[in-house]
């Protein structure tokens, strides 16, 4: 079967390319291997929180070309800032055209958002229902903040929030207290109430009775000052539809704040993606894992002809140009053996790492970066991967396949996705451009 | 200085593995005021730190037939008195094609003449019984091995004791003996959790912290030497198991496959390490290696299987002979030092195993009994332990949620109060094991539960394939509720508990065990910021800001 | 060894699987795949205690095998755990589910009484007697059987197909010989107009999927077993490709049965295909029928189990192939009969729910036809919506010019 251009992986950087080419007039497939990681996340864009040193990091923009300079390795330091901020307009465009509107500080600093546990995450782009905590802590204009127990809700604790948020210096003329709000639709259940997921939350809250009673209860505890912190129990196939409905029933200012697994703040983004790249012509080849490709020899390079996956078995795919956007460990982008770590389709060449020993720190929550977090493909300036040193010519490496950066310890994460996505395609029409 | 607390009882015991926690119940069923103190949480040393064999003595019959006798005499009665800490699995000692075959009849012999029942299997019988078993043995001997829950064990230990008046200090340590002349009458004890000293004064002191005991003896200026024996273990995905496996030989590295509850486990290495390591212990590259390599020999799927963890422990041995680790009787050396050093009131019960914890502490209690002026009989190998008095299997199985199941087979009787909570209370918070908020709630009110590792240890919350990725946030949380903790100390609970859970990851960083790990840091770290809890409020969250400038 | 009894160590416990489960989505009540599946399969090695009964309200409809980032057959595991420890109760709604079930059976009596069976499964007071005896919901039609079978048929034009220079063995499974004869004969024109002649296995039962989904696993394996061995057969003889025009019975036959039935097919699983993947690849290799064009829109409907196969995309590059075909893909979910279980009173109101977004989207789409693969989704699309619905070989053989 043939294609332009076909991407693998359906994670974000995944799919900022799959929309790209899609919108460049390519046939594309994207072949994801499940869902992506986007089901554990934040649902905010990070753009850059920390230095790999672990300075902190107001404005992104304002100090990029300085950071360029300092950490030339790093993965936006080869996107350059032009097209780290056009990438980030663009995809900031496609989500609003899907109905989930993000938005940023004007000056471009970083905000702060709430986490479950009440301590505070550097991002730079979020959803409309995360409420934008200056960087600047003590410029904040919170008068009160009211955390939502959902009663009986095991995912999700607003005494942990709470307290901790207490503990911010920043914070200390605040009022911070938790309520408990109940959920009609708990009672009447054969299955226990106290097990439900935060998707399970989600199905009931798209009642429209449902909705109103919530609302209804949520205005008795809270009001329009106030910042009302609520887990992330909305969401499932309707985007923003019912947050939208609750602030309108309520006129609260609500920030949603994620839960333990899944977190439907991603499942949103992950859902408009998906829904797009199908509704503008994509080939998405769910739950299929790519085996091996065929690589030929030209001019002194590597050129990757087609791949095979375990679903086509013998039935070779083939494109102009490939993308690998197949992500770390979990999504199975790469396999750590007893002593080695591997890319596992094409047998990329990576980023030096020693032995096991050195894969990770002695602390878990460690001030350092577990190295296996940082582990990548090494690419050359265009995000083309090696193989035994020769550079394959058509296919990009995007996001967390990448070597050289910390998604976690420099926040980056999303936002080395969707820049890499975009650039690679950049790259792969200019390449296309030559081959024609 | 503030207040320092004293308190006086007849008996106190250092200590509380499987034998401390044994004598303290076999002081209380004799109407003996006991009190026990442990560094750290019950059964955190070498108790909790080994295979959890419940042997039947056929592992030492060949070398050691005294630890034979004694383990098969205490087999016998800990399925009794601790039926839901037992699971009556039975053993294989298995012949590959490497081995004697001719060794079988050495071993059935002194077997029998020990007095353990063996069963002569072909390959096909041992096979049908363990599908699992390496399908190239020559043949098996079926064995009346079990599986033995440790943990189950001291909790119960120390749950009876209470019912009877004892009482337990626990992350508490001694900081020096209280003497008189050559008479030991009590210890300056800390709170190493709250930092509060105090004083416990009593007639009788018994040392029973095991290879820490050497430590424990210096505080009274007495010299015991110890043998430190390092054991490591690999924790297994799943039961790929139901019988014991063991090798038809002499005992040898990692030749013993047990099936402990959900997951089982490959061990044991051994390796000599210096006294001063044993509270450093670390699992090797090599010895994961072993474990492998040598496990697989004994359940090919072994090589298959996703590893979860691992972790080791120390042997107790104590050096009376100067000979290697392997050969060292495991036998049991009771110290009187009023006879043995001349000081009066300090008793030592050091070596021994897990499988002979009972008679130790009957051992000991006799003598200390003695010198009390009690003359109340020994009872402890015929009354049985909270958990395994009633037949738990009389409850009605059909509508019981999965958690009290659950929590029937870990804590027998006691789960019952259990089954007929609210909804809530049966909620699943760790959904590998199907531990529950009532389950939690127990264990936090009654068993002497400060933090969630000692919570793992009475339930099993985060020991399944997730290694508490998905429970530890709930569970944490829950100590606000039951344990009257604030909502910032509960976050510190969960970072405390993720880091003791990465000790175990970390040697055995790959494969699935990574991507785990990987979930796990994405979840807490990426998604929660669980890192900056331990800095809010400190001086070092202030510090720590260092802005990135043009 | 079965490949459900290993998988489940693989879990990692990342819930992605709950937020794709159909059954869950519109059932609060079921637990979903993740306990039901890898976890309860960890726990039921220690004791069958363990066991749930909540497993038998999945449907096997394997969109949580799709979405599982760790490959672990979630779905595979439930399916074998209730073949292992799912208890019968003796009752109506055993009848109900065999009756079910047992596809071949009850086509083989009713064939030749078609129009008088139909008129008496059409009436209301057949349907409120069935609902409240045996429990088959009264909302729903019982499917149409056709006077005579495809097999009979077949036998008249057996002779002629043997003129083509090249054979395939078609499987047509309990559908399309009892039901819908018309898309067998339309896969033959197809065919033929490609030159290609149309065989058929010498035997074949039932796949046996609704045998597993209403847990006779024992009937299934030995339906299994009989089609593997006429499988072969025609392998060894002709060396035919074996193709099927449903999508549920060429995953059944091909992954099914080792993964769930412990039923070896190694030695056939490679041949046997499902029809639009052999066709398009035909089709890209030049053997592309004449096709006249056809200026209609229609809706394309991936069922479960094509998308589990991953091969939902030969049958969209098909219909893009078709000349003034507009084609538009739905989300891909699942419609909610799933099978039986749709058909049964208890599972009435799930399977709507299940399938309410997919209705709505297709009564507002202004489509000529809605398209899909399988005969179920089929009958839960026409009946909810009342869109004529039809699998792509009715479609392409509308489009052939001779």
């Amino acid at each position: 079967m043939k294609f332009d251009s076909i991407i693998i992986g359906g994670g974000i950087a995944g799919y900022t390319a799959g929309l790209r080419c899609l919108e460049a007039g390519l046939k594309t497939a994207i072949i994801s291997n499940g869902q992506s990681a986007l089901h554990f996340s934040s649902g905010s864009i990070d753009l850059l929180s920390h230095t790999p040193t672990g300075k902190i990091i107001r404005n992104p923009e304002a100090v990029f070309e300085k950071f360029a300079r300092e950490f030339p390795d790093h993965p936006y330091s080869k996107v350059g800032k032009e097209i780290l901020f056009e990438s980030l307009d663009w995809y900031k465009k496609i989500l609003s055209s899907a109905g989930i509107p993000l938005t940023h500080q004007e000056n471009g600093d970083n905000h702060f958002r709430i986490t479950p546990l009440g301590t505070l995450k550097s991002t730079w782009m979020s959803q409309p229902y995360i409420y934008q905590l200056p960087v600047r802590l003590e410029e904040h204009k919170v008068q009160r903040i009211i955390v939502v127990q959902i009663d009986n809700f095991r995912d999700f604790n607003s005494k942990m929030v709470t307290d901790n948020l207490n503990q911010i210096p920043e914070f200390k003329d605040i009022k911070i207290k938790n309520a408990s709000v109940s959920i009609d639709g708990f009672s009447g259940l054969k299955r226990n109430p106290c097990e439900l997921r935060s998707i399970d939350i989600a199905r009931i809250l798209s009642d429209e009775h449902e909705v109103r009673s919530f609302a209804d209860k949520l205005k008795k505890i809270a009001s329009p000052d106030d910042i009302l912190i609520l887990p992330a129990v909305t969401g499932n196939g309707d985007g923003l539809a019912v947050l939208n409905k609750l602030h309108e029933l309520t006129g609260l200012t609500i920030h949603e704040v994620p839960t333990m697994p899944p977190s439907l703040l991603g499942i949103r983004l992950e859902e408009a993606m998906s829904r797009l790249f199908i509704n503008n012509g994509g080939s998405l080849l769910k739950g299929d894992q790519v085996t091996k490709g065929e690589m030929a020899e030209e001019g002194g390079t590597l050129h990757l002809k087609s791949i095979y996956t375990r679903n086509f078995k013998e039935m070779p795919l083939t494109a102009a140009n490939f993308i690998l956007a197949s992500g770390s460990f979990f999504s199975k982008g790469f396999k750590a053996h007893y002593n080695q770590i591997k890319e596992p389709v094409f047998d990329l060449d990576l980023s030096n790492i020693e032995d096991r020993k050195s894969w990770h720190q002695e602390q878990f929550f460690s001030q350092k970066s577990h190295p296996f977090l940082s582990i990548g493909i090494k690419t050359n300036a265009t995000f083309n991967p090696m193989h035994k040193g020769v550079v394959v010519n058509n296919l990009f490496c995007t996001g967390s396949s990448l070597a050289g950066y910390d998604p976690i310890a420099q926040g980056c994460g999303s936002g080395v996705a969707i820049s890499t996505g975009y650039y690679s395609v950049n790259q792969m029409l200019n390449n296309s451009g030559v081959n024609r | 200085m503030g207040h320092i607390s004293r308190f006086e009882t007849e008996v106190l015991i250092i200590g509380g593995g499987a034998t401390g926690t044994s004598i303290m119940r076999d002081c209380a069923l004799r109407g003996i005021k006991c009190m026990l103190l442990d560094k750290n949480d019950i059964a955190s040393g070498t108790t909790g730190r080994n295979h959890g064999l419940l042997h039947s003595g056929a592992r030492y019959a060949v070398t050691d037939s005294e630890s034979a006798h004694e383990c098969i005499q205490e087999n016998k009665i800990l399925r009794k008195i601790a039926s839901h800490c037992v699971d009556q699995t039975d053993g294989l000692f298995i012949t590959l094609p490497e081995d004697d075959l001719s060794f079988q009849s050495t071993f059935i012999h002194a077997c029998t003449s020990v007095g353990i029942d063996t069963q002569k299997l072909t390959p096909e019988e041992a096979l049908k019984l363990e599908p699992n078993v390496n399908p190239s043995l020559l043949g098996a001997v079926k064995v009346p091995d079990g599986t033995l829950d440790p943990f189950r064990l001291c909790a119960s230990n120390v749950l009876d004791a209470k019912q009877h008046g004892a009482q337990i200090f626990t992350y508490s340590i001694v900081q020096s003996f209280i003497r008189v002349g050559e008479r030991i009458i009590g210890a300056s004890c800390l709170n190493v959790r709250t930092n509060e000293k105090f004083e416990i004064f009593a007639n009788e002191v018994i040392n029973a912290a095991g290879i820490w005991g050497k430590n424990i003896c210096q505080y009274a200026e007495l010299d015991v030497q110890m043998f430190p024996a390092k054991g490591s273990l690999l924790v297994l995905e799943h039961r790929i198991n139901d019988l014991v496996i063991n090798r038809c030989r002499k005992p040898a590295d990692a030749d013993i496959l047990v099936p402990g509850d959900s997951i089982s486990l490959i061990g044991t290495t051994s390796e000599e390490i210096d006294y001063c390591e044993i509270d450093s212990l670390r699992v090797t590259d090599q010895e994961v290696n072993i474990l492998i390599e040598e496990g697989a020999k004994l359940a090919p799927i072994l090589e298959q299987t996703r590893i979860l963890r691992a972790y080791a422990g120390v042997r107790p041995l104590v050096d009376v002979s100067g000979g290697n680790g392997r050969n060292i009787s495991r036998g049991i050396v009771l110290l009187d030092h009023a006879k043995r050093d001349g000081l009066t009131g300090l008793t030592s019960i050091l070596g021994g195993k897990l499988m002979t914890c009972r008679l130790m502490a009957e051992m000991t209690t006799d003598v200390v009994a003695e010198k009390l002026g009690n003359n109340s009989p020994c009872t402890t190998h015929l009354q049985p332990l909270p958990g395994s008095v009633e037949r738990t299997d009389k409850q009605p199985r059909k509508k019981t949620a999965l958690t009290s199941k659950a929590a029937a087979y870990r804590h027998g009787e006691k789960a019952v109060q259990l089954f007929d909570q609210s909804a809530k209370g049966k909620s699943i918070v760790c959904e590998c094991e199907m531990v529950s908020v009532g389950e939690i709630e127990y264990a936090i009110k009654k068993l002497d539960v400060t933090n969630l590792v000692d919570l793992r240890r009475r339930t099993r919350l985060g020991m399944g394939s997730c290694q508490g990725e998905l429970c530890t946030y709930r569970a944490s949380g829950l100590f606000c509720e039951y344990g009257q903790c604030s909502g910032h100390d509960s976050s510190k609970l969960l970072i405390h508990f993720l880091e003791e859970r990465w000790k175990g990851i970390k040697p055995v960083l790959f494969d699935d065990a990574l991507r785990e790990a990987e979930f796990t840091y994405w979840i807490y770290e990426g998604l929660f910021g669980a890192a900056d809890v331990t800095l809010l409020g400190t001086a070092q969250n202030d510090e720590k800001k260092e802005y990135y400038e043009i | 060894m079965n490949i459900a009894q290993n998988s489940f160590e693989k879990c990692i416990k990342c819930t992605i699987c709950t937020v794709y489960c159909p059954v869950a989505k519109a059932n609060p009540n079921y637990p979903g795949p993740k306990e039901c599946g890898p976890d309860g399969a960890r726990l039921r090695i220690k004791s069958l205690d363990y066991y749930d009964q909540a497993l038998k309200l999945c449907t096997n409809c394997k969109r949580c095998e799709t979405a599982c980032p760790s490959n672990v057959n979630v779905g595979d595991i439930i399916a074998v755990a209730r073949g292992k420890f799912e208890k019968k109760v003796i009752n109506p709604k055993l009848m109900r589910d065999f009756i079910l079930s047992q596809t071949d059976l009850f086509g083989t009596l009713s064939t030749p009484f078609a129009p008088i069976v139909n008129k008496i499964t059409d009436s209301q007071i057949i349907k409120t007697v069935m609902h409240k005896t045996i429990g088959i919901d009264k909302h729903k039609a019982l499917p149409k059987y056709s006077l005579g079978t495809f097999r009979n048929w077949f036998k008249k034009n057996a002779p002629d197909q043997e003129q083509y220079p090249r054979q395939v063995s078609y499987f047509h499974g309990c559908y399309v010989n009892y039901n819908d004869p018309d898309l067998g004969k339309d896969l033959l024109k197809v065919l033929n107009a490609m030159n290609i002649g149309l065989k058929l296995l010498n035997k074949e039962k039932c796949c046996g999927v609704p045998l597993i989904a209403n847990g006779f696993h024992d009937k299934a394996r030995k339906n299994a077993r009989f089609n593997v061995k006429n499988m072969t057969e025609a392998v060894e003889k002709f060396n035919t490709p074996i193709l099927s025009t449903s999508s549920t019975c060429s995953f059944t036959l091909k992954q099914e049965y080792p993964h769930v039935l412990d039923v070896d097919n190694s030695q056939v699983v490679d041949k046997i295909e499902y029809i639009t993947s052999f066709l398009l690849r035909e089709f890209m290799n030049g053997n592309a029928p004449k096709l006249k064009e056809i200026n209609k829109t229609i809706v394309y409907h991936t069922p479960c189990h094509l998308e589990r196969s991953g091969l939902a995309i030969f049958t969209i590059e098909l219909l893009r192939a078709i000349p003034g075909l507009k084609v538009i893909v739905l989300e891909s979910e699942c419609c909610g009969l799933a099978g039986t279980y749709g058909f049964k009173k208890e599972n009435y109101d799930v399977s709507m729910k299940i399938g309410k977004h997919l209705f709505e989207t297709i009564k507002n789409s202004d489509a000529d036809y809605a398209i899909t693969d399988c005969e179920t989704c089929k009958w839960q699309i026409e009946e909810n919506t009342h869109l004529k619905t039809i699998h792509p070989i009715n479609l392409l053989a509308q489009g052939l010019t001779v």
